[in-house]
């Protein structure tokens, strides 16, 4: 991007007592650009982003918004808005209502019934907040934060608890703003949702950035597929097959890593025919950090945030020594 | 913006009710709304100290109106056309409750020039109770205080309370208790009132319920929503009160200390007690007369039946001397363990006077310890409380106009009370000086003697028997004498048998006999004295003066000089024998007047 | 706390009807609120204790607004604070003072609405006549008098989880609501609980009350002294328990 980012994160770092919850975060957020935060649970997305929005005091690093503002300030507040995870609004309100009252708040607020129509709520006007479905709720949140023509969205984990279409939903939403030209700030981990909507991802886990890129730079570095097989191939061709990524023995056969799931397969068959108890399945977000931080996945998983370890390096580390 | 709309419409709706509240001017509490000649019926007190029953307020404004307080307080705004009168260096008080009176005659006019505006009555026949009910109901202008009455009194069959010549309805089983409260509520009366009086403390023996009727007539009582109080004049008869549910006593005692066993007793309990210190005092020879006669303006407004009353003794009294200590010790013990006290007279009884005694009993009861503050809230408040007088003992907007109006500041020093300015009943004032009719206005010329051996037919026998009692008495007119005998027995609490003469020949009518000084009277015969009765006044019957007379020489006794004897009413005078049960005869030999 | 001045006024508006509407929709809370201490007043106050009708109304109905108070700043600020609402409100523009505005209007209407269905009571059941000044001096006085129990119920608020939050209020605001005499007058207090009661908050308001009615003349520089106090005090509290929202993750 050639323009000057709407938000300047530097070197922030936060804790909790005796826990970092962020040690040396740098993050920029381009105007027209959605920008994925993906990261595991306790990953420190949500400390991230209450920074972002001053309702954590700055203690370490900078943040400046809109050229010159610093978070919570007067200048920031009426230009973001933000969804956070939230379990409830005063919730006998209607979506008009509380879009209203929003609305309010903003010095040029959009015009109620486009933004209605805009988030998918068009017919949902007169109902109240606690009678709306999981993903009418989420949109509604969501027109709440968009109401104020915000020059920068912040979304902590928009879709979590929704349904595919409703995601979906929301996901066009989403586009539709940054087809107008703002900044978002989107927290997810789906690794599905960061390759859908985001222009650049920075994967977040143990407070450090682990990676940052476009959805393909770091889909590149991401095994797509786990594979296990029981298969007469030594480590050796196993790993020189196309897209592995990592092999691993065990008492149950092989365990591949892969980024092109289907290419592994079947080379795997042509080379191993006799390969038995063949199962392809998605990888998920910790396999990935397994994979960026060059540690392999055990039999029985491994549990977010107990793979990645303060002594390792981070992906951008390794690319630059 | 419509929700901006709706908020300050909903608040200005909220503030309208308040508009439209009632005022203490607007009418709407029963009265007649048309009444045009209100403002005479409105009184400003300025600038007073006010003591609302709780607590003081030292320069306010007090405002009566209609019979009731209309406003109270600083800053009180005073009414067009209002009568105004200086409160300063002035203590106005509620109208002040007298817990304990036995209201006969004319008790409740006597009472309320003393600034007791409410008395409850402990005993008396409820053959107008009902119309009581009504004037208490009332705000129209009265000069008698108003009354509470437990009616008749639940005693055993020739117990205490049936001496006074009433026929008493007598209890002596349980399964009688609820048939008796009945007939108490059907009568009106307002509370049961039950006697438990063995005679023990005052040196005699009396038949009383026993402790399983005392407890049916409380429950009896309790059921009706009535309160049940109890005579109890000993710490073992209070005990068994307690232990029968009573709610309240209506004497302290004395003859035992209040030990912590039955302050404890009390407090668990939550009785109150109306000590009726002053008419103990009486009894025990420290009568509140001496006391009362040095308030000046107490003592220039007594009426011939309080001074009477007032004059009285209880026989025995000086031997009893040393119970006084010990009865404020009690009062001072009962009011530390939080029992609530209540200040009642128990007038008319010999020492104590209705209306004036009252003043006597706060000061005992300051004498024993409590604060002046407590003292007048012994007198107001806490019996309007504890009887659920409503309207009375408190000085708040919409309070009865009952109020009293007295020089200096009660709150330093109690005796204060008895400097009455002004009382106001049903927010009208009362005239404080007895109102006694004089047949005649102007002088009364002086008359001539009168021997009154003469007047064979103005002459009758009189015995306590048509009081309830058994003596008997046979009357012979001679031309020198009139001889009586008969015998004195016992029956009645003071037996009595002799002679009575009528100056209009008919036994209490009265004639104004101010033309005369005095009645001089000899009378020889078989015992040593004779006592001699003055029955006069309006309600002659109820309270006679009397004296002890030595047979075999002459007396003479100014009219002037006899307490309570009002000569312009004298209804009949009578010569008894009533010492010790017996035959006696006596010869009347000589009866003037002069 | 930077407010948006040039939005504020439409803001404070909409904040005061949000609270406005969510009040009118759950009649659950707000009819025991306003009924309770009515009914509380006509049992005790006017039935139990007669002849007191007066003196009672001015200090049941001090019990009653200061209930309001209480309850519609602590519970609802729990809550509102433990689901997030309260952080959304900070991350958005919106001015707070307009969030903390819209609760005490709604406590002043809450408190008007006590006093009112209680003078009522008072007047037709309990014989209590008033100048209008007066009546009106009685609610105003209950209506202002609120503001230290707003600022005690949202410091409490602030501090408490919502499931917390209903039982500690309570056990501030009955025993609170008793020592200072407001059902039975202090003055039958014994002497050292007398001197309690004239430290605490209820009872000074129960003054102003009680001395712009006439029923009795108090201090009352000194019970609005004594009340400022305490608002400032409380105030500290609810600045304090602000700023500690900061260091809260969720």
């Amino acid at each position: 991007m050639s323009s000057q980012p709407i938000a300047t994160c530097r070197g922030l770092a936060h804790r909790y007592g005796s826990t970092d919850a962020l040690s040396g975060v740098d993050l920029d957020l381009p105007a027209g650009a959605v920008t994925a935060l993906l990261g595991p649970n306790g990953a420190g997305k949500t400390t991230l982003i209450h920074l972002l929005l001053g309702l954590l005091p700055l203690r370490q690093g900078t943040i400046r918004l809109f050229g010159d503002r610093a978070p919570g300030a007067n200048g920031a507040r009426s230009r973001i808005g933000a969804m956070l995870q939230i379990s409830g609004v005063q919730d006998n309100l209607t979506v008009r209502e509380l879009v209203e009252l929003f609305a309010s708040f903003y010095p040029d607020p959009a015009e109620v019934a486009d933004l209605v129509e805009e988030c998918g709520l068009a017919g949902l006007e007169g109902r109240r907040f606690d009678r709306l479905s999981g993903g009418q709720k989420q949109r509604t949140l969501f027109a709440l934060a968009a109401v104020g023509r915000p020059g920068l969205l912040v979304l902590d984990e928009p879709t979590t608890g929704l349904d595919p279409a409703a995601r979906r939903r929301l996901w066009s939403a989403i586009e539709a703003r940054r087809a107008r030209g703002d900044a978002i700030l989107l927290s997810t981990h789906f690794m599905e949702e960061a390759d859908r909507l985001a222009d650049r991802v920075v994967v977040l886990d143990g407070g450090r950035v682990l990676a940052r890129g476009t959805p393909a730079e770091i889909r590149r570095r991401v095994p797509r597929d786990t594979i296990r097989v029981r298969s007469r191939l030594g480590a050796e061709r196993l790993s020189a097959l196309p897209g592995v990524v990592k092999v691993r023995d065990g008492s149950e056969g092989w365990t591949l890593l892969s980024g092109n799931g289907v290419a592994t397969t079947r080379a795997l068959l042509e080379a191993d025919p006799d390969a038995a108890e063949l199962e392809v399945r998605g990888a998920d977000l910790e396999t990935a950090f397994l994979a960026l931080t060059g540690d392999a996945p055990t039999d029985d998983g491994v549990r977010p945030g107990c793979a990645v370890r303060e002594d390792h390096p981070s992906l951008e580390e390794r690319e630059t020594a | 913006m419509r929700i901006l709309t709706t908020v300050l419409l909903l608040a200005a709706a909220l503030v309208g009710v308040f508009f439209l509240l009632p005022t203490p001017g607007s009418e709407g509490s029963g009265e007649t709304a048309a009444e045009p000649a209100r403002p005479d019926r409105i009184i400003a007190i300025r600038d007073v100290r006010l003591f609302d029953g709780e607590s003081v307020i030292d320069s306010a404004t007090l405002v009566l109106a209609d019979g009731r307080v209309e406003s109270a307080g600083v800053g009180v705004e005073i009414p067009d056309g209002a009568e105004i009168v200086d409160g300063a260096g002035r203590t106005v008080l509620p109208g002040l409750v007298d817990a304990h009176v036995h209201a006969f005659g004319r008790a409740r006019r006597d009472a309320v020039r003393f600034g007791v505006t409410t008395m409850l009555d402990m005993f008396r026949p409820p053959d107008d109770l009902a119309t009581i009910r009504a004037e208490r109901d009332s705000t129209a202008t009265i000069d008698r205080a108003d009354l509470y009455s437990a009616g008749f009194l639940a005693t055993a069959e020739g117990g205490h309370g049936t001496q006074y010549g009433i026929e008493v309805p007598t209890i002596s089983t349980p399964a009688e208790a609820d048939h008796w409260v009945a007939a108490r509520v059907e009568e009106g009366s307002d509370w049961i009132k039950i006697v438990i009086e063995n005679g023990e403390g005052w040196g005699g023996d009396l038949p009383s319920l026993d402790d399983a009727t005392i407890r049916a007539l409380v429950d009896a009582a309790h059921a009706r929503n009535l309160l049940a109080v109890a005579h109890a004049s000993t710490r073992a008869e209070a005990l068994r009160a307690i232990a029968a549910g009573v709610d309240g006593l209506v004497h302290a005692f004395a003859d035992a200390p209040a030990d912590e066993a039955f302050l404890a007793a009390a407090r668990d309990s939550g009785i109150f007690v109306v000590p009726t210190a002053t008419v103990m005092a009486g009894a025990f020879g420290a009568s509140g007369e001496g006391w009362l006669a040095g308030r000046e303006r107490i003592a220039g407004r007594l009426s011939p039946e309080q001074r009477r009353s007032l004059a009285q003794a209880f026989p025995g009294a000086e031997g009893r001397t040393d119970r006084m200590p010990r009865l404020l010790d009690n009062i001072a013990a009962m009011h530390g363990a939080g029992v609530p006290l209540l200040a009642g007279s128990d007038a008319p009884n010999p020492g104590t006077a209705h209306g004036a005694s009252l003043h006597h009993e706060m000061r005992l009861m300051a004498d024993a310890g409590m604060a002046p503050v407590e003292v007048l809230r012994a007198a107001t408040s806490t019996p309007a409380r504890i009887f659920a007088l409503d309207g009375r003992g408190c000085l708040q907007p919409g309070c009865r106009a009952d109020v009293v109006l007295v020089d200096g500041n009660p709150l330093d020093d109690i005796a204060a009370t008895a400097d009455i300015v002004s009382v106001f009943r049903n927010g009208r004032r009362v005239e404080l000086d007895p109102d006694v009719e004089t047949p005649a206005s102007g002088e009364v010329p002086a008359a001539p003697p009168r021997d009154l051996l003469a007047e064979a037919d103005r002459w009758m026998a009189a015995s306590d028997r048509y009081q309830g009692g058994r003596s008997t008495a046979v009357l012979e007119v001679h031309d020198d004498a009139i001889a009586v005998s008969g015998s004195l027995a016992e029956g009645f609490a003071y037996p009595y048998g002799g002679g009575m003469w009528s100056p209009t020949g008919v036994p209490m009518v009265p004639a104004d006999l101010r033309g005369h000084d005095a009645l001089v009277l000899r009378v020889t015969g078989s015992i040593d004295r004779v006592r001699l009765m003055l029955f006069s006044g309006e309600d002659a019957a109820s309270q006679p003066f009397w004296i002890d007379l030595e047979t075999g020489m002459q007396h003479r006794l100014e009219f002037a000089r006899l307490a309570g004897v009002e000569a312009a009413r004298i209804g009949a005078v009578g010569v008894f024998a009533s010492d010790a049960p017996g035959d006696y005869d006596f010869r009347i030999e000589r009866m003037d007047l002069e | 706390m930077n407010i948006a001045i040039r939005t504020l006024p439409g803001a404070w508006m909409q904040l005061i009807r949000a609270q406005f509407l969510n009040l009118s929709r759950t009649p659950a809370y707000t009819l025991p609120t306003l009924l309770f201490p009515v009914m509380f007043y006509a049992f005790f106050g006017l039935l139990m204790i007669p002849g007191r009708a007066q003196f009672l109304l001015c200090t049941f109905a001090t019990f009653g607004v200061m209930g309001a108070a209480l309850f519609s700043f602590g519970i609802a600020i729990a809550m509102e604070r433990a689901q997030g609402w309260m952080r959304l409100l900070r991350a958005a523009p919106a001015p707070i003072s307009g969030v903390v505005t819209g609760k005490f209007v709604a406590a002043m209407l809450f408190a008007l609405a006590i006093v009112a269905l209680m003078s009522v009571l008072a007047a037709g059941l309990g014989g209590v006549r008033l100048a209008t000044g007066q009546w009106l001096a009685l609610a105003g006085v209950l209506a202002a008098g609120t503001l230290p129990f707003c600022l005690l119920g949202m410091a409490l608020g602030l501090w408490l989880s919502p499931s917390a939050a209903p039982a500690v209020i309570n056990i501030v605001y009955l025993p609170l609501a008793f020592l200072s005499g407001l059902w039975v007058p202090a003055s039958q207090f014994p002497a050292w609980l007398q001197a309690v009661a004239e430290w605490l908050p209820p009872y000074h308001l129960a003054e102003l009350a009680l001395h712009v009615t006439g029923t009795r003349a108090g201090d009352w520089v000194w019970s609005a002294a004594v009340l400022a106090a305490y608002s400032i005090t409380f105030a500290a509290a609810v600045a304090f328990g602000w700023r500690r929202l900061d260091g809260i993750r969720k």
